[in-house]
């Protein structure tokens, strides 16, 4: 009798899967969130997916990771639009004053800025930029066109530089 | 001119302070573990399941006895209300978080807003208005925050009773096992939940659950509205059943009739 998670143990390859690109993994979580948080709770969901199928992901595992992270960061904005809505860390009130605070929230803004963003918009930013994906192999993770993918970049660009209060332009690589 | 490299940079900078967690891997090895014993147990206790039911059906069916009581797709009202108390007795050592919405505001739009958080099984629980207060308790204690007067009260001979969840929540509302406690008149399917009308205190009480867990998801009673979900209570979930005082604020001590300066707690 087969099971379709493989061995009760993880495979070797996956642990090493694991330990090489989960920081990558993580942080992609955290941009698409911005909310480290949820970023852990949705890696180890990946992962766990990931390791369940790991006989047809470990061609490629790392593409593989980054499909089911968008669709389960989907999922995660559909039921909370649905359900109630978060209130992010920032539209709480202020409580006190601290001295780091500044610091912070200038390391933030761009974060920040990314939240804003609808979220396919945010989705190719995260990884064009910051997976360093190819247009085409950011359309495969993200399931559109590569037309699609050029668009999102351009109005992505576009209204991060008017989120971060910047005149100045954010070139593009053709 | 920030360039396409100086934003990647950014990106990279932003977040390269983000570490997965040092036992991920243990963590993933239990869970992977836990999902294989579950599937398989799933998978030999259907085989056996359905073996076992094509074996009754054909010895019901050869010996002539009765014919067998094949339970109804669709539960009966009282059923479902089994279900319902049911699945809440076992949602007890979960996080119930609620928002609610009373009344309108001056302009008709957004009506005022409460969150809360109750660990029944504990009697802990939290209720924050954003700007206004946030309160928790727990048994025997009592700690609100008035961020308007920027004071903090704190009751240490606080009565809490058994009803946690109606400390945080309006009047009438009470712990969710009480909700059906005087009959449901009506349940229908809506939307793919499950719609119980009944009264509570003479005022009609509706309540939505989900068709699939039977957990409390909404409830509409007179013009308060709830809108719930279901947390585990993980180490990370508990936080949400305390708050952090902010700097500078004063405390007082509730004494029932007036209250007095009181040092604030030094852990």
């Amino acid at each position: 009798m087969s099971f379709p998670g493989g061995s009760r143990e993880l495979d070797p390859a996956f642990e090493e899967f694991v330990r090489a690109r989960s920081p990558a993994l993580l942080r992609t979580a955290f941009l698409l969130v911005g909310d480290r948080g949820h970023a852990e709770d949705l890696l180890q969901t990946t992962l766990l997916r990931v390791a369940w199928r790991w006989s047809a992901a470990s061609a490629q595992p790392e593409a593989y990771a980054r499909r089911v992270l968008v669709n389960l960061t989907r999922d995660r904005w559909r039921n909370l639009s649905r359900r109630v809505r978060e209130r992010h860390q920032a539209d709480l009130p202020q409580l006190a004053a601290l001295d780091s605070a500044d610091r912070i929230a200038e390391r933030d803004a761009l974060v920040q800025a990314l939240r804003l963003l609808p979220t396919r918009q945010r989705e190719v930013i995260v990884f064009r930029f910051y997976a360093d994906l190819t247009v085409a192999d950011t359309a495969r993770v993200l399931g559109c066109t590569e037309g699609t993918v050029k668009s999102y970049t351009n109005r992505a660009l576009s209204r991060l530089r008017e989120l971060l209060g910047e005149h100045r332009e954010i070139e593009v690589q053709k | 001119m920030m360039t396409e490299e100086e934003l990647r940079d950014r990106l990279h900078a932003d977040s390269v302070g983000i570490m997965p967690k040092k036992d991920l891997i243990r963590t993933l090895a239990h869970q992977h573990a836990r999902r294989h014993k579950r599937a398989k147990v799933g998978l030999i206790g259907g085989s056996l399941g359905a073996t076992a039911l094509v074996v009754t059906l054909l010895v019901g069916l050869f010996t002539g006895g009765d014919p067998l009581r094949i339970e109804s797709a669709s539960p009966s009202k009282d059923e479902i209300v089994t279900r319902v108390r049911e699945a809440d007795q076992a949602a007890t050592t979960m996080i119930m978080h609620f928002v609610t919405y009373q009344g309108q505001s001056a302009d008709g739009t957004t009506p005022p807003r409460t969150e809360s958080w109750a660990l029944r099984s504990e009697n802990r629980a939290r209720i924050s208005s954003p700007d206004r207060s946030d309160k928790i308790v727990r048994p025997g204690y009592m700690e609100e925050i008035d961020h308007r007067s920027r004071m903090v009260k704190v009751d240490d001979q606080y009565r809490l009773g058994d009803d946690v969840v109606a400390h945080v929540s309006g009047s009438g509302i009470g712990d969710p096992k009480s909700w059906l406690s005087e009959g449901v008149r009506e349940v229908r399917t809506d939307g793919g939940d499950i719609h119980l009308v009944a009264n509570r205190m003479g005022v009609e009480f509706e309540l939505w659950v989900d068709a699939r867990t039977y957990l409390s998801k909404r409830v509409v009673f007179g013009d308060y509205r709830m809108t719930i979900d279901w947390l585990p209570a993980t180490e990370e979930n508990r936080r949400l059943l305390d708050h952090t005082i902010p700097a500078g604020f004063g405390w007082t001590k509730h004494v029932r009739d007036t209250g007095s300066p009181l040092t604030p707690p030094t852990t």
